[in-house]
């Protein structure tokens, strides 16, 4: 049943977690909180044990060609079938399943180990197991669906998820807003992601086995044009809406408002949802439809372009955040924008590679502001603490180490991965120099964040009197797990000049990407390479330095406050003297321009509306009920409950048939 | 022509006493009224040739079922009542609808009884026997519906009464 | 001899002395005395067709008609007994009111 012919099964692993939800929500009357974390924990332990396993069985398959990567399928049943909606509940495991399935099952895992004890105390935290599990079990469907419509199934399962466990303390009504707002913006994405797909439908297909519909789009004439478009428009249109549903799920620009509010769920969700896995679906889904993106042209530029402003404007966002989990979300915004600017120069491997190492570091980051904001009883203000280092060792290893993956210190993973998108930036085809530029200059200004934090948080005196409460041991191992992995992991794709080893991991994919990964143009060679890494490394050290004489234990804080410091809140209007910091802090202001350009036209055209509503449509039916009610009036004099009423309307009722016989039947 | 003197007498004395039952003022008086208009009908049987029906109209109509009615009201004692409104005789304004009405109903069917021109000898068959015997073979079905009929109505009537004879029993037990 | 229509005639000109009674009368009694009329309207004229038709059959339906009337008035006057006693009147129209309340 769970191997068929050298096949294991692919459906028990979205099915364990699910299972694992079915439990606690069904008998969660009956178990006690540590039970509900128990069952959850054991059954994303078992299923990452079970992704472990196929991972193994795929990588044991004789090795293939340049294409035809190895893969499992499975097909079930089929789900959907009308017109150009086809569906089937069939399951692919390729290597970029395997690549997410690892990491969705495996952080997934310590990070459910983490909440174990983080939500310790927590009241919800049978609810918040089961959407959990939920949760993981979505994103499952969504990274081993065999066809986009079934993916899209996974896609709002997790996009329900992230709602419901955002809105997790929902007592405090401004988190039920960030969770309202949430859903409303990905939603968003996905009417033009659902769009994208019925037009994908319509011309290629959806299938991402053997991308058998994608194939005939390398021949472009197969594409037949349409609503008097040429088909090259229509595909270019169809890249465009998926980059729009993909942009939603993934906080790009211009929809990326929503993940910084999604802070307020609890940290560990933070980690998994809204850091290593949910957001990332976005990457996923580009790099499933590469080869649309790729005949389209412009809409590979498009990727590009939302990718690296993306980069850019959360970059400079988080510089200025006093919000601990805030600076981290602008920073997960920022280092996603740089997976899709490495999807958008075609680099699609290299996008995959910063979404592997990306997931460690960052989990790692959450996890750890996870454990600080617990031992100092949920405060998040960075400039609240300060001086923490030798309260919190652990912690603070793995938030160091965290910090340096994050900000590309050289040699950990954030460097190799992050090096290998922007030289793919300045040398592939769809690359140029402005793509490399304005990615050398987020990277600056990563490295500069990410060590502000560590020099505000752990470095310096205590700023305000709150008693650290040692962490658990396991609100620090899986921490120190994840760290290790956020150092190291680079190794799988050192890059090409180091000469042992180089570029496995593109070698890995490339039976999947094949001819649509691009490479170095010529004339570029290793020895270009070395030096653009070697600037790489100086511009992440030299952040690191400018951080340190920003933020270091003697620098005067900057930039200048205008009140204290240690009270601005997320709404608080101008928390700065600078105006640029204060615009940098509102996140450019984009919320407020929504809300004027989108948010209160709508709500006055739905009071146009409700006024129309109230008095015309109401109108009509009440006019309705009006003409009823004279007719009812009418009749119901016959019916007062009086026998002698009711003896005379029979006696008229027979007076009038017979007059109705008597005239009827001929004399 | 003794027929005739008896028919037309005791139909105009069968209708007026019927019309004073709807219009009395005490229930005594109408049901008093009723029985002579019952005796009435029953000379009507009379004259049409059957002896026997007459007998059974006055013994079961006016005997048994009137002197019933007699006993109710007697024992609701509304004889002695002060008028109410319930007892007063119809005014105009209620009788006005029922009156059109039933005028119509009888100038219709007084209309289709004249156009048919219905024949036949105005002579009953008499002979008890006779009808006996065609009762209790052709009719014998009638016969025990009838019977039932009778049965649940005396079932019913004591059913009922007892509740009204012990006044403490809940309407949950009657029904 | 009696032209049999005519006992046809009377029974219809009881029968619709009967209705007007059921409808314009408001005390159960008179109501069920109506009723008494009525059948006994229909009673009148089975017989003259039975004269009609030279059968037994509208006489033996006469006296069917006889423990129907029983029967009926059994129940009827038990009733008015009852409502009687619920109620301390027998006029429909209260009755219906105080139903209602």
């Amino acid at each position: 049943m769970f191997v068929h012919n050298g096949i294991p099964a692919l459906w028990v692993i979205p099915a364990l977690p699910a299972l694992g939800a079915l439990i606690i929500f069904l008998f969660s009357k009956a178990m006690s909180p540590q039970t509900a974390g128990r069952i959850a924990c054991g059954a994303v332990g078992l299923c990452f044990g079970w992704v472990a396993f196929c991972s193994s069985s795929l990588l044991g398959l004789p090795s293939a060609d340049a294409h035809n990567a190895p893969y499992f399928h499975q097909e079930l049943w089929t789900w959907l079938s009308a017109g150009i909606v086809q569906s089937k509940v069939a399951f692919l495991f390729d290597r970029v399943s395997m690549v997410f399935t690892i990491i969705v099952s495996g952080v997934g895992f310590l990070i459910h180990l983490y909440s174990y004890a983080y939500m310790d105390d927590d009241e919800g935290e049978r609810r918040y197991f089961g959407y959990l599990n939920l949760f993981v079990a979505s994103m499952l469907i969504l990274v081993t669906a065999d066809n986009a419509f079934f993916m899209f199934m996974g896609w709002e399962g997790v996009g329900a998820c992230s709602f419901f466990l955002i809105g997790h303390y929902y007592s405090k009504s401004e988190n039920c807003a960030a969770a309202t707002k949430a859903f409303l913006v990905t939603r968003l994405g996905d009417i033009f992601l659902i769009l994208g797909l019925l037009l994908c439908a319509k011309l290629v297909g959806v299938s991402f086995l053997n991308l058998s519909g994608f194939e005939s789009v390398k021949e472009m004439e197969v594409v037949k044009g349409g609503w008097g478009m040429s088909g090259h428009a229509l595909l270019t249109i169809a890249a465009l809406l998926l980059l729009a549903g993909a942009a939603g799920k993934s906080a790009q620009l211009p929809l990326q408002t929503w993940l910084p509010d999604a802070m307020a769920g609890p940290t560990p969700v933070s980690a998994l949802i809204h850091a290593a896995t949910m957001v990332t679906a976005g990457v996923y889904l580009i790099a499933r439809f590469h080869i649309l993106f790729v005949a389209s042209g412009t809409g590979m530029t498009a990727v590009a372009i939302v990718g690296a402003a993306t980069a850019f404007y959360a970059a400079t966002c988080a510089c200025v955040q006093t919000d601990i989990k805030r600076i981290l979300a602008y920073s997960t915004i920022s280092q996603i924008g740089y997976m899709v600017l490495g999807l958008g120069v075609g680099a699609f491997s290299l996008g995959l590679f910063h979404f592997f190492t990306h997931a460690f570091y960052k989990a790692c980051l959450f996890l750890a502001s996870g454990t600080v904001i617990h031992s100092l009883h949920h405060e998040q203000n960075i400039y609240n603490m300060g001086g923490l280092k030798s309260k919190l060792k652990g912690t603070f290893a793995a938030f160091l180490l965290g910090s340096a993956a994050l900000a590309g210190f050289p040699g950990t993973s954030g460097f190799f991965s992050k090096d290998a998108i922007l030289w793919s930036a300045l040398t592939t085809g769809f690359g140029n120099p402005v793509f490399y530029g304005v990615g050398l200059v987020t990277a600056f200004l990563t490295a500069v964040y990410s060590f502000r934090l560590i020099f505000v948080v752990f470095y310096g005196a205590p700023r305000k009197d709150i008693h650290v409460h040692h962490p658990s041991p396991l609100l620090v191992w899986p921490l120190l797990v994840l760290a290790f992995f956020a150092v190291t992991i680079g190794v799988l794709n050192l890059p090409g000049f180091v000469g042992f080893k180089s570029l496995a991991w593109e070698h890995f994919f490339h039976p999947i990407f094949g001819e649509f990964q691009a490479e170095p143009k010529e004339g570029w060679t290793h020895a270009h390479e070395a030096i653009f890494a070697l600037i790489g490394a100086a511009v992440a050290l030299g952040g690191i330095l400018v951080s340190y004489t920003l933020f270091g234990p003697n620098a005067k804080m900057l930039p200048e406050p205008a009140g204290n410091i240690g009270d601005v809140e997320n709404s608080t209007p101008k928390p700065y003297k600078s105006a640029l910091a204060n615009f940098l802090f509102h996140g450019w202001g984009m919320d407020q321009l929504y809300a004027a350009v989108f948010v209160r036209p709508v709500k006055r055209l739905s009071m146009i509306n409700a006024w129309v509503d109230k008095v015309v449509v109401d109108g009509v039916y009440e006019l309705i009920g009006a003409i009823v009610r004279a007719f009812h009036s009418l009749v119901v004099s016959f019916q007062n409950g009086r026998v002698g009423r009711y003896a005379m309307v029979m006696l008229f009722g027979v007076v009038a048939v017979t007059i109705l016989v008597m005239s009827i039947i001929p004399r | 022509m003794m027929q005739i003197l008896m028919f037309y007498p005791s139909a105009v004395i069968a209708v007026i006493t019927t019309l004073m039952v709807i219009f009395s003022k005490n229930p005594v008086y109408a049901v008093l009224y009723l029985i002579m208009s019952l005796f009435a009908v029953s000379m009507v049987f009379w004259s049409l040739g059957s002896p026997f029906l007459a007998m059974v109209e006055i013994i079961i109509y006016a005997g048994a079922i009137m002197v019933l009615f007699l006993f109710v009201v007697m024992m609701l004692n509304l004889g002695q009542r002060r008028v109410d409104e319930d007892l007063r005789p119809p005014s105009g304004k209620a009788l006005i609808l029922p009156g059109i009405f039933a005028t119509i109903l009888l100038v219709q069917t007084i209309a289709c009884l004249m156009a048919g021109h219905p024949q036949g000898g105005t002579q009953l068959l008499n002979d008890p026997v006779a009808l006996g015997h065609a009762m209790y073979e052709k009719h014998y079905l009638g016969v025990k519906l009838a019977a039932i009929i009778l049965l649940i109505g005396s079932i019913g009537g004591m059913h009922l009464g007892r509740a009204a004879s012990f006044p403490d029993t809940k309407e949950k037990d009657l029904l | 001899m009696i032209p049999a229509y005519h006992a046809l005639i009377l029974s219809g000109i009881l029968f619709c002395i009967g209705i007007v009674g059921v409808i314009a009368r408001r005390n159960l009694l008179f109501v069920l005395m109506s009723i008494e009329i009525m059948m006994n309207a229909a009673g009148l004229a089975f017989v003259a067709g039975s004269a009609i038709h030279g059968s037994y059959d509208g006489q033996i339906f006469f006296i069917f008609i006889l423990p129907v009337a029983a029967a009926e008035v059994a129940i009827g006057l038990a009733l008015a007994l009852l409502l009687y006693q619920k109620y301390k009147t027998l006029d429909l129209w209260v009755i219906a009111r105080s139903k209602e309340e």
